[in-house]
C-alpha cells in the first residue's frame, strides 16, 4: 500500500513539477493535487516561474577556443601583443630617449612654465623667463639605456613560450587555415550583421519607448504644477479680498 | 557521421588534437553558458571556459571514462566557478545579456513577433537575471543545472557530490524564491 503525499513532501512536488517520477509516485501527487487547493496553485505558480526562466540567456559572443600544438604545427601563426606595461614603458622610454637627445627641458615654476631645448636654448624660445638648464649629461643616457635593457629583457620573457600546448581564441588566429573555417567565418559574420540589424531596432524601440515615458511623467508635472499654481494663485485672491474688505470696514 | 563524444576522446587520447578540438567545438557554448550564469560576468565565463578546456586536454589521459565527457567537463567548470568565487569573494552580479541571443531566440521561435514583445521578454531576462543572481550558490547551481543543461537529479547529485535528496530541496527552495524575487519586480514600477 503507498502513502498519500502530504503538503510538506516538497520533494515529491519538486519531482513531479520536472516529470521526474514513476507512474505510481505521479498518481500519488495527482492524487494530492486534486485535494489540495494549495499545493495545486503552488505547483502552477512554480511552472509558471520555470516558463519565464528561459528568457535568460547567456550572450552571443565568438568562442572558437583551439587547442594548438605548436611542437607540431611547422610555421606556427605567432602575433606578437605587447603587453600594456611594456607599451607604457616603451612610451617613456621613447620620451626619455628623445628628451635626452635634443636635450629638453621643461620647467614650471613662479614665473611661468618654460620649455627648452639643446637647439632653442640659444635663440630663447621660452615661453617664460628661466633659468639656464642643466646640460645632460653622459649619466642620464647611461640610465635610460639601462631601462631599454631591461624593458627589452621583461619583454622576452612575457614572450617567451610557456607551454608546447596552448588554447587560443579563434579571434587571434592568422589566418583560417581550411575550408570548414571559412565557412564558419562567413557564417559568423553573417550572423552578427543580422543581430547588429536587430540590435538597433530594439535600441530605437527603447528609445522611443523611454521618450514616451519621459513625455507621460514631463506632463504630470506640467498638470501638477499648475494645479499648484492655480491653488496659490485663488489663496492670494482671496487674501487681497480679504484685506480690501477690512480696509473698508475700518475707514 | 559524426563521432560520438567517447570516440572523440578516444581519439584525443592516442594524440589527436582535432578530434579534442571537435569535442570544443561541440562543448564550448554549454560550458560557456554554465559560467556566464554561475559568476554573471561574460569575460570571466570566456576565461573560466577556456581554461576548463585547456584543463580537459592536459587531464585526458586521467580520463578513464567513468563518468560522460561532458559531465567531466561540467565538474571542471564548476569548480572553475567556485574558485572564482572564492577568489574574487563576491556574488554574481546581475549581467544581463544585451539582448543578442535573446533576439536570434525569438526570431528563431516566432519571426512575426513584435519589437514591443522582444523589449518585454528582454526585461523578462534582466529580470530573471537578477533574481537568480540573489540565490545562494548551491541553490543557482542546481537551477541552473536543471533548468538550462537539462541534467537529471541524479547527474546533478553527482556533480554536486550530494544526496539526491538535497538537490529537490536546493530545487525547490530556489524556485521559491524566484517566484517571490519575480513577482516583487513585476509590482515595482
Amino acid at each position: 500500500m503507498t502513502m498519500p503525499v502530504g503538503c510538506e513532501d516538497k520533494d515529491a512536488i519538486v519531482a513531479y513539477l520536472y516529470e521526474e517520477v514513476d507512474p505510481v509516485e505521479r498518481s500519488r501527487i495527482e492524487a494530492h493535487l486534486g485535494t489540495c487547493s494549495a499545493c495545486r496553485a503552488e505547483v502552477n505558480a512554480l511552472r509558471a516561474i520555470r516558463n519565464e526562466l528561459p528568457a535568460w540567456a547567456p550572450p552571443e559572443r565568438d568562442l572558437g577556443f583551439t587547442i594548438v600544438d605548436r611542437a607540431k604545427s611547422a610555421a606556427p601563426p605567432r602575433r606578437w601583443v605587447m603587453p600594456a606595461w611594456g607599451l607604457a614603458a616603451a612610451a617613456t622610454l621613447v620620451l626619455a630617449a628623445a628628451a635626452a637627445i635634443a636635450n629638453v627641458e621643461i620647467r614650471y615654476g613662479a614665473d611661468g612654465l618654460s620649455v627648452r631645448t639643446g637647439w632653442s636654448r640659444d635663440s630663447g624660445l621660452t615661453a617664460g623667463t628661466a633659468s639656464a638648464p642643466a646640460p645632460v649629461t653622459a649619466g642620464t643616457q647611461a640610465a635610460w639605456r639601462a631601462e631599454l635593457t631591461s624593458l627589452e629583457r621583461r619583454l622576452r620573457e612575457e614572450f617567451a613560450p610557456k607551454d608546447a600546448v596552448t588554447l587560443r581564441a579563434a579571434a587571434s588566429t592568422a589566418a583560417p587555415e581550411s575550408e570548414d573555417v571559412l565557412r564558419r567565418v562567413r557564417a559568423l559574420i553573417g550572423q552578427s550583421e543580422t543581430r547588429q540589424q536587430r540590435e538597433l531596432a530594439l535600441r530605437l524601440a527603447e528609445v522611443l519607448r523611454d521618450f514616451d515615458r519621459q513625455r507621460q511623467t514631463d506632463l504630470v508635472r506640467i498638470q501638477h504644477g499648475f494645479g499648484q499654481l492655480e491653488r496659490s494663485t485663488a489663496a492670494d485672491r482671496e487674501m487681497v479680498n480679504h484685506l480690501v474688505r477690512v480696509s473698508s470696514q475700518q475707514r | 557521421m559524426a563521432w560520438t563524444d567517447e570516440e572523440l576522446v578516444a581519439r584525443s587520447r592516442g594524440g589527436d588534437v582535432d578530434s579534442f578540438n571537435q569535442l570544443i567545438l561541440r562543448w564550448e557554448r554549454p560550458i560557456f553558458a554554465l559560467a556566464y550564469r554561475v559568476i554573471g560576468r561574460e569575460e570571466d565565463a570566456r576565461d573560466v571556459c577556456q581554461e576548463t578546456f585547456l584543463r580537459a586536454f592536459r587531464a585526458l589521459r586521467g580520463f578513464k571514462g567513468q563518468a560522460k565527457f561532458s559531465s567531466w567537463l561540467y565538474r571542471i567548470a564548476l569548480n572553475l566557478c567556485r574558485d572564482w568565487i572564492r577568489r574574487e569573494r563576491r556574488a554574481p552580479i546581475a549581467q544581463a545579456p544585451e539582448g543578442v541571443d535573446l533576439l536570434d531566440l525569438a526570431a528563431e521561435r516566432e519571426p512575426a513577433e513584435s519589437i514591443e514583445t522582444l523589449v518585454a521578454r528582454r526585461e523578462m531576462s534582466r529580470a530573471v537575471a537578477k533574481a537568480m543572481a540573489l540565490l545562494p550558490e548551491e541553490q543557482r547551481t542546481a537551477i541552473i543545472l536543471k533548468e538550462y543543461h537539462g541534467l537529471t537529479f541524479q547527474e546533478i547529485a553527482d556533480l554536486l557530490d550530494c544526496p539526491l535528496s538535497t538537490v529537490k530541496t536546493r530545487l525547490y527552495q530556489g524556485l521559491s524564491v524566484l517566484r517571490r524575487s519575480l513577482q516583487a519586480d513585476k509590482k515595482t514600477p
